[in-house]
C-alpha cells in the first residue's frame, strides 16, 4: 500500500464529555505537509495539520469495517473547532468572576481515539494525547 | 530267498559301516583337546586356605627368616602356591604344539577360521588361541620398525624445516631445535600484546600479595618487639620479614619491568610451544602445525592473508591458560640476579602495625562458654571454649576455625590496595575496637554477597547530621562521627543530669573511605545505591522508588575521607552534569527527593543531560544549538535576566531544552506544555545547520517567552485572574492565537534586546526589531504594520537567512 492511500484512510475519532465523535479525512489535502507519523520506541507521534498527537503502541487494536461505520467520525477542523468552542464557553463563564480557565489541548476531551487504515485493516489507537504545543 | 536277503542286507550293512568308519578315521584317530579337563578335575583341587605366619609362643628367636619359608618342608603339595601353579596350567593358555597341530589339522575348524566366520558362530571352547604370544611378538616387532621409520621420516622433515627456517631468517642453525626455538621466539613476539595482557594480572597480583605479606610480617614483628615477646619468637618473625622483603623486592622489580613492558616471559612461552610440539604424537598434525607456525610467522599474524587450513592450525598451541606460578617462577629466576636485596622494610608506625595485626587476627563475633575437663588428681578444671556469637548481617558461616567466608572477606580487602589502606587507617583510628572490626566485616561481607550494608544499629548513635546546606550543596547528607553516643552513655548523661556532649566520642572515624572504596567500581552501583537509600532512610529521608538503587549509586557516592565526617554526596559523574547545585528555593536536602522537578532533574542527569537546579533548567541541547544557548546564558546573567527584561520578575522554571527531529522544515522550534513537571523547548535538529546564529538566538528568545507564559498559567493552576496576569487574561479572551498576539504587541522590543546583546550590537536597532518579527506574521499587530514596513522586515529576515553567520564557536 502506498503512502497516499494510507493517508487517505486516516481518521480520528473523539469521545468527549458530551459524547462528540469526529472524523478527519486527509484525502483532499497535501499529505506531505499536513500529516506525519513518527515512531519512537514504544510511542507513535502523529502530526496532523500542525496538531500533535501521541499514542502508545501498546494501546492499539484492530477493528472491523462494520464497527468503524457505527462511529460518527469527525474531521480535524471540527476537532479544533470543538476545542475552541469549549474554550470560548469556559471563557464566557469565567468572565463573570473575572477568572478564566485556560485549557491545554490535552484537557479538553476525555478520550481521543485515532483510527488508521493500513493495508486494508483499521487500526485503532486508544487514549491518544493531544499535545499542547506552540511554535 | 530269506537267506539271500539276509546275506545281502548283512553285507550291505557291514560294507556301509566299514566305509563310514574308514571315511571318519581321522575323527577317531586324532586326539581331541580335553576342554573339560579342568572342570572335570575341579573337585580334586581344593583351594587351600592361605596360612598366615604366627609367632611361636615359646620364644621370639624361634621366628624364622624369610628364606626359611622357601624350605621344601613348608612347600607342601597342598600349599596355596602349588594350587596356583596347578590351576594356572589350565587357566592360562600356553604354547602347546601338539594340541595346536592336532586341532588345526581338522579341515572344518581350519575352514572356519580361514573363511572369517562371523563372531557369533564361534564357540569359545573351539578357539584355542595359542598364537597369542607369537602375534604380540610380531606386532611388537612391526610396531618398532614403524616407529623407526616414523622417526626417520620426522628427522627428514625437520631437516627440511630447518633449511626453510634458515632461508626465512637468513641465518644458519646447528640443528632443527635451535631453528625451531628461533622461530617460536619470533612467533611469540608477534603476539606480545596478547601475552602481556595475559601475564600482567599475574604480576600485579603477585606484587600485591608480596607487599601484603611483607606488611603483615613487619607489623607482627613491630608489635612483638614493642610487647617484649621472647627473643626466639622475635628472631623468627625477623627472619620472616627478611624472607618476605626479598620476595617483595623481586616482585617489585617484576612490577617495574611490567610498567616498561620488559617482562622476560618470552622464553617461558617458547618452552611451552616446544613442549607442545614434542608432545604431538600424530606426525601429520605435528608437521602441519609447525608449518602453520611458519606461515603465521611470515604473515605476521595479519588477517586476510593465506593461512594454513584449520585442520592444522587448530593444533597450534594457544597459550590461553598459563600456569601462573610457573610463569612467575620463570621470570623471577631470570631477574633475581639483577635485584639488589638491600633489606628493604616498610616503615610502619606502631599504631598502624597494631591495626594490621588486628586486621589479621579479627574474627566473626565469638563468645566463650565454660567447659569442665577431667584433670586427674586435680579433679575437673574449667576452661573457656570459644563458640560463635550473634552472626553479623550477611554472615552465613559460623565456624570458629578456618572460616572460608571470613578469609574471603580479608582477602577481598587485601586484594584492593586503596580499600586495604582505608581499612587499616580505620582500624588504626578505632584502636582495637571490636565494633569497628565487625563494621568492616559486615560492610565488605555484604558487598561480597551483593546486599546493601544496613548498618542500622549504629545510625541511631550518631546524633548530629545535616542534609544539604547552602555552603556545601553537593553534599546530600553529612553525619558527624564525633557525635556517637551509645544508649548506655545517654542513660548515664540523664542520670548524672549533664549534657550528652560530655559522653560523645569519636567512633568510626575513616569509615567514609572504607565505604567509598568498597563501592568504587561501576558494577557495584546497585548495592551502593541500596546502602545509600538505607542510610538516608535512617535519617528520615525517603528516596522514592522511581529512582532505582542503581540510579542512586550512579548519582551519589560516599565521601568524607579519613575524617570525622561521613557524607553522601553527588558523584563525580553527576557533578559533570550539574551546572548549579543550588536549588534556589532555600529548601535543601529533603526537597531533592520530593520536588517533582528535582526528581526529574536527577533522572535527566542519569541520561547525561545538563541540569541547573537554581534556574530549574534541564539542558539536552547539542552542537550549534548548545553553543548558542551557552552564549545566551553568559549574557549579563543568562536567561534569568533575559526574562526579567520583559516581565520584571524571575523565573522561567521547570524548563527543558532538547533537540528534536520530529518537526517539519518550516518549524524552527516548538514549546510543549504537556510535560508533567517541565515545559520543553524543542529545537528542530533537521534545520539547525541552515540556521543563522542570530536567527537561533531569536528562536530561543521567542520560545522562552512562550515557556514563561505557560509557567505563569501553571502557577495559578490554569485559573487566570484579571488581577494576576491581566495581559494573559485579556489576550486569551480576545484571540485564538493569543500567545503570538501578545508577543507581537508587547515583546518585540524584549526579543530585539536579547538578540542585539547576543550579536554585540553589530547591527542597527531597527535590524534587531525587524528580525524579532519572525514567527509573528499571522498576528493582528503584523497586519497593522504598513506594507512598506512589512516588506522591509521580510527582506531583512530573508537576507539574514541567506548571508548571516551560521557557525558558532
Amino acid at each position: 500500500m502506498n503512502k497516499a492511500l494510507q493517508i487517505i484512510c486516516f481518521f480520528i475519532s473523539i469521545f468527549s464529555h458530551s459524547q462528540i465523535d469526529c472524523t478527519f479525512n486527509l484525502s483532499l489535502i497535501d499529505a506531505n505537509l499536513e500529516y506525519r507519523k513518527i515512531e519512537k520506541n514504544k510511542e507513535i507521534h502523529f502530526y496532523i495539520k500542525n496538531q500533535h498527537f501521541l499514542v502508545s503502541k501498546s494501546s492499539m487494536d484492530i477493528i472491523s469495517q462494520s464497527d468503524l461505520k457505527k462511529i460518527n467520525l469527525k474531521t480535524i477542523n471540527e476537532l479544533v473547532f470543538l476545542a475552541d468552542k469549549e474554550r470560548k464557553r469556559l471563557t464566557t463563564d469565567g468572565e463573570k468572576q473575572q477568572i478564566i480557565t485556560v485549557l491545554n489541548n490535552n484537557e479538553i476531551f476525555k478520550k481521543i481515539y485515532l483510527y488508521e487504515r493500513v493495508n486494508g485493516k483499521i487500526i485503532r489507537y486508544k487514549n491518544a494525547i493531544w499535545i499542547e504545543e506552540i511554535s | 530267498m530269506r537267506l539271500t536277503l539276509f546275506l545281502f542286507l548283512a553285507i550291505f550293512i557291514t560294507s556301509t559301516v566299514t566305509a563310514q568308519l574308514y571315511d571318519n578315521r581321522s575323527r577317531y584317530l586324532k586326539t581331541p583337546y580335553d576342554v573339560d579337563k579342568y572342570e572335570r578335575n575341579l573337585n580334586t583341587f581344593q583351594k587351600p586356605t592361605r596360612r598366615a605366619y604366627t609367632r611361636s609362643t615359646q620364644s621370639y628367636n624361634s621366628r624364622r627368616s624369610y628364606s626359611s619359608y622357601r624350605n621344601p618342608q613348608y612347600y607342601r603339595t597342598n600349599s596355596y602356591n602349588n594350587y596356583r601353579s596347578r590351576v594356572s596350567r589350565y587357566t592360562i593358555p600356553s604354547y602347546d604344539s601338539r594340541g595346536f597341530y592336532s586341532r588345526f589339522r581338522d579341515p572344518i575348524v581350519l575352514n572356519r577360521y580361514a573363511n572369517n566366520a562371523i563372531e557369533s558362530e564361534f564357540e569359545l571352547k573351539d578357539c584355542h588361541c595359542n598364537y597369542r604370544n607369537d602375534i604380540n611378538q610380531a606386532y611388537q616387532q612391526w610396531y618398532e620398525s614403524q616407529e623407526l621409520a616414523r622417526a626417520d621420516l620426522l628427522r627428514n622433515y625437520e631437516a627440511l624445516f630447518e633449511k626453510k627456517i634458515e632461508k626465512l631468517l637468513n641465518k644458519q642453525f646447528p640443528d632443527f631445535k635451535s631453528a625451531q626455538k628461533e622461530i617460536y621466539n619470533g612467533y611469540v613476539k608477534i603476539h606480545d600484546n596478547f601475552h602481556y595482557n595475559k601475564i600482567s594480572p599475574f604480576v600485579n597480583k603477585d606484587y600485591i600479595n608480596k607487599e601484603n605479606l611483607l606488611e603483615k610480617n613487619t607489623a607482627f614483628y613491630n608489635v612483638a618487639k614493642h610487647n617484649g615477646n621472647n627473643s626466639y619468637y622475635i628472631n623468627a618473625l625477623q627472619r620472616e620479614v627478611v624472607k618476605s622483603s626479598n620476595a617483595f623486592l623481586i616482585s617489585k622489580e617484576l612490577q617495574n619491568r611490567l610498567n616498561i613492558k620488559k617482562l622476560p616471559y618470552h622464553g617461558y612461552i617458547v618452552d611451552k610451544h616446544i613442549d607442545h610440539y614434542n608432545k604431538q604424537n600424530n606426525y601429520e598434525y605435528k608437521l602441519g602445525m609447525f608449518n602453520a607456525y611458519l606461515v603465521y610467522y611470515q604473515n605476521g599474524d595479519k588477517p586476510l592473508i593465506a593461512r594454513p587450513t584449520d585442520k592444522y592450525s587448530q593444533y597450534m598451541y594457544y597459550a590461553y591458560n598459563y600456569d601462573k606460578n610457573e610463569v612467575l617462577d620463570y621470570m623471577k629466576n631470570i631477574i633475581k640476579r639483577d635485584v639488589p636485596l638491600n633489606g628493604y622494610y616498610p616503615k610502619l608506625s606502631l599504631a598502624y602495625s597494631k591495626a594490621i595485626v588486628n586486621f589479621h587476627n579479627m574474627t566473626f563475633p565469638q563468645r566463650s562458654i565454660t567447659k569442665y575437663i577431667s584433670a586427674g588428681r586435680w579433679g575437673r578444671i574449667p576452661i573457656k571454649v570459644p563458640v560463635p556469637g550473634t552472626p553479623l548481617k550477611c554472615q552465613e558461616n559460623n565456624s570458629i576455625q578456618n572460616n572460608p567466608e571470613l578469609e574471603g572477606i580479608k582477602q577481598a580487602i587485601l586484594n584492593k590496595t586503596p580499600l586495604k589502606r582505608a581499612v587499616f587507617k580505620y582500624l588504626e583510628n578505632a584502636n582495637d575496637d571490636k565494633e569497628s572490626q565487625n563494621t568492616v566485616l559486615e560492610a565488605v561481607g555484604c558487598r561480597l554477597k551483593n546486599a546493601p550494608f544496613t548498618w542500622s544499629s549504629k545510625f541511631g548513635h550518631f546524633k548530629k547530621f545535616n542534609f544539604q546546606t547552602y555552603e556545601n550543596p553537593s553534599v546530600v547528607l553529612s553525619i558527624n562521627l564525633y557525635s556517637y553516643l551509645s544508649n548506655t552513655d545517654s542513660a548515664k548523661a540523664y542520670y548524672l543530669r549533664v549534657g550528652t556532649d560530655v559522653f560523645q566520642k569519636i567512633k568510626h572515624k575513616g569509615i567514609a573511605d572504607v565505604l567509598k572504596y568498597i563501592y568504587d567500581v561501576e558494577k557495584y552501583r546497585s548495592v551502593e545505591g541500596g546502602t545509600i537509600r538505607h542510610f538516608l532512610k535512617k535519617k528520615g529521608l525517603n528516596v522514592p522508588h522511581s529512582l532505582s538503587d542503581r540510579d542512586l549509586g550512579k548519582l551519589f557516592d560516599f565521601g568524607g575521607g579519613n575524617t570525622n565526617t561521613l557524607t553522601i554526596e553527588f558523584s563525580d559523574y553527576a557533578k559533570k552534569y550539574i551546572t548549579n547545585f543550588h536549588h534556589g528555593d532555600g529548601k535543601y536536602g529533603t526537597s531533592l527527593f520530593t520536588d517533582p522537578f528535582k526528581l526529574q532533574a536527577l533522572k535527566e542527569i542519569l541520561d547525561g543531560n545538563t541540569v541547573d537546579f537554581d534556574a530549574r533548567i534541564i539542558n539536552d541541547l547539542t552542537g550549534k544549538a548548545k553553543c548558542v544557548y551557552d552564549r545566551l546564558e553568559n549574557l549579563s546573567g543568562g536567561f534569568k535576566n533575559m526574562i526579567k527584561k520583559f516581565d520584571g520578575e524571575f523565573p522561567v522554571s521547570h524548563l527543558k531544552f532538547e533537540m528534536t527531529n520530529d518537526l517539519s522544515d518550516d518549524t524552527n522550534a516548538v514549546t510543549s506544555n504537556s510535560g508533567k513537571y517541565t515545559i520543553a523547548i524543542k529545537i528542530n535538529s533537521n534545520t539547525i545547520e541552515k540556521r543563522t546564529l542570530i536567527g537561533l538566538s531569536r528562536t530561543f528568545a521567542h520560545e522562552v517567552i512562550h515557556a514563561e507564559i505557560y509557567r505563569k498559567i501553571r502557577s495559578v493552576g490554569s485559573k487566570v485572574s484579571i488581577n494576576d496576569f491581566p495581559g494573559i487574561y485579556d489576550y486569551y479572551r480576545r484571540h485564538k492565537d493569543w500567545q503570538h498576539e501578545q508577543m507581537a504587541a508587547h515583546y518585540i522590543e524584549v526579543i530585539s534586546d536579547i538578540v542585539s546583546e547576543f550579536d554585540n550590537n553589530n547591527h542597527s536597532r531597527q535590524f534587531y526589531e525587524d528580525i524579532a518579527w519572525e514567527g509573528l506574521h499571522k498576528t493582528s499587530s503584523w497586519n497593522s504594520l504598513s506594507s512598506n514596513e512589512r516588506s522591509r522586515i521580510l527582506k531583512k529576515i530573508e537576507n539574514l537567512k541567506n548571508s548571516g553567520n551560521k557557525i558558532c564557536k
